[in-house]
């Protein structure tokens, strides 16, 4: 199935790979169809809607950059997600690239909870949650990119 | 919009199974408990309109090319 994307012109993608949001991202009522697109050796990971060109939005692994992250997922986000256990889920967070690349903070309050069998997602609120809306990571991914060489 | 008035310690009551008392006034601030069934999101509103900002501003970054952000980073 072919795709037009702003960013990446257009795109032959599998339409099997097609991720549904069974909640929309906030912010984004309309658009609930995505892709993630996977550059491999990459921090770093688009989610490209496959309805709206313009809309992407970069995520990554949250555990890249905290150690010990940890997202407790209602039971009523299980059901949602159809994750037959919650070992299943893939926890991605978005990243907030600003002023090319001065500000690079990554969401830890709403995480994307991603079930990878049935393709279905929702981005979920974390209530009373210690981390930040924009934690910054610059910092981190230098620790992480120089642990990575040794 | 529906207005109630309320006193201290009174509650509303919202449906069969939900439920919101006031449980403190102080000055400008109150204290409301709320019960309602685990399927029923509960949110001060500021979280999600946060989380909805940061989304939309996150959509409007102009880099196309991550390697890019990855270079930078190494840089510095």
């Amino acid at each position: 199935m072919k795709i037009q994307t702003t960013k990446f012109g257009e795109m032959d993608i599998d339409e099997k790979k097609i991720i549904t949001f069974t909640e929309p991202v906030l912010g984004f009522p309309d658009s609930k169809k995505f892709i993630l697109l996977d550059n491999t050796n990459s921090l770093f990971k688009w989610l490209q809607s496959t309805e709206k060109k313009e809309l992407a939005f970069v995520m990554m692994d949250p555990l890249q950059i905290m150690e010990n992250y940890e997202v407790s997922v209602s039971n009523e986000s299980i059901k949602d997600l159809n994750l037959s256990s919650i070992d299943k889920a893939v926890v991605l967070c978005i990243v907030n690239i600003a002023n090319e690349c001065a500000s690079v903070t990554a969401n830890l309050v709403g995480p994307v909870i991603l079930n990878p069998e049935k393709m279905l997602a929702k981005q979920v609120v974390l209530l009373n949650s210690p981390y930040s809306l924009k934690h910054s990571i610059l910092g981190n991914i230098q620790a992480a990119a120089a642990g990575g060489e040794k | 919009m529906l207005v109630l008035t309320r006193k201290l310690g009174e509650k509303i009551q919202i449906g069969e199974d939900i439920s919101i008392v006031i449980m403190e006034l102080k000055g400008k601030q109150v204290k409301l408990g709320i019960e309602a069934p685990s399927n029923i999101k509960v949110h001060r509103e500021e979280i999600y309109q946060k989380i909805q900002d940061e989304n939309i501003r996150a959509s409007n970054t102009e880099i196309t090319d991550l390697s890019d952000l990855e270079k930078l980073i190494d840089k510095k």
